[in-house]
């Protein structure tokens, strides 16, 4: 059987951002607690987390197909969804929720973000950058 | 008094012990278990969101397609039960029509009715009754009889000398 040596077909968060992730919760496991670190890592989570993850400075969180993420507040960099969150959703530079995911809860990006076809999603989106700014395109 | 200690287990070598053994890489792993895990991510996200897509176009297209299809499945099963030939005569009984050709019993074929004269003549007693004698049957190379048979009939002889063909 091939094995796919790439991530899922991103439209914003970068693949090499992806791919340097360092930590994963594995299908079947449950973490109950938060995980906060003033690095740039990453975080995949493929099973169940119950708590908060934040990023002081960069990072990436990947919430897998399998992955739920329960009475949570994501903060980084670059958070790309595919599984289920409940709770907020902070993205300093992209958010990205893939047709797969279930976003329940309020969503706030500072750049850019990028919602697929048949995402489900209930909750606020809010823009934190500026809204007076001429766009860079 | 000194203790002394009694052990069954096997001494390890220490050669084994000195034996350098391989080391996964934590980077190696890390990028196997990446992998695995996209790998399982396009698996369950690829079915979620046909499922999703199947969900909805069928929530949007499936009453209007099913509205139409009901209607035109529930003709052709009308239209296959009214075959001419099958089942309209006993609709038209039931209507109060007349029965129609296909109801009345179908015809047999016809068996042939012997002629009088020939029967008259295969009746006739083959044996006379005075002497005993047996005569050859006049129509005895005729072609056999059908199944059909006629009650005996008095012939003339009979009706004029009754007396002869009593006990």
């Amino acid at each position: 059987m091939k094995i796919r040596s790439e991530p899922s077909t991103t439209r914003l968060v970068p693949t090499d951002r992806l791919s340097a992730i360092s930590s994963l919760i594995a299908e079947g496991a449950v973490f109950d607690g938060s995980f906060q670190t003033s690095r740039d890592l990453g975080i995949k989570v493929d099973g169940t987390l119950k708590g908060n993850i934040s990023f002081d400075v960069g990072g990436t969180i990947h919430v897998g197909a399998t992955g739920v993420v329960e009475n949570t507040r994501l903060e980084a960099d670059y958070i790309f969804i595919e599984g289920k969150v409940v709770g907020s959703v902070v993205a300093r530079k992209a958010l990205e929720i893939t047709g797969s995911a279930t976003l329940l809860g309020d969503a706030s990006y500072d750049e850019v973000m990028d919602i697929h076809p048949r995402a489900r999603m209930r909750g606020k989106i809010e823009y934190r950058g500026d809204m007076d700014a001429p766009s860079k395109n | 008094m000194g203790l002394t200690f009694f052990s069954t287990r096997q001494a390890i070598p220490l050669e084994s012990l000195n034996v350098p053994q391989p080391v996964i890489d934590s980077n190696s792993l890390r990028e196997a278990a990446l992998q695995a895990s996209w790998h399982r991510d396009h698996r369950v996200a690829k079915r979620r969101e046909r499922l999703r897509w199947v969900l909805f176009w069928g929530w949007k297209y499936g009453r209007a397609v099913g509205a139409i299809l009901v209607p035109v499945v529930m003709a052709a099963w009308l239209a296959f039960q009214l075959k001419p030939g099958v089942f309209k005569p006993q609709v038209a009984t039931a209507l109060g029509q007349a029965p129609t050709q296909a109801e009345k019993p179908p015809v047999g074929p016809t068996i042939a009715q012997p002629s009088d004269a020939a029967i008259g003549i295969r009746l006739l007693p083959t044996t006379s009754l005075h002497t005993g004698t047996s005569t050859p049957s006049p129509v005895a190379n005729l072609a056999p009889l059908s199944t059909w048979s006629q009650p005996l009939r008095l012939t003339p002889e009979i009706q004029s000398s009754p007396k002869e063909f009593s006990p």
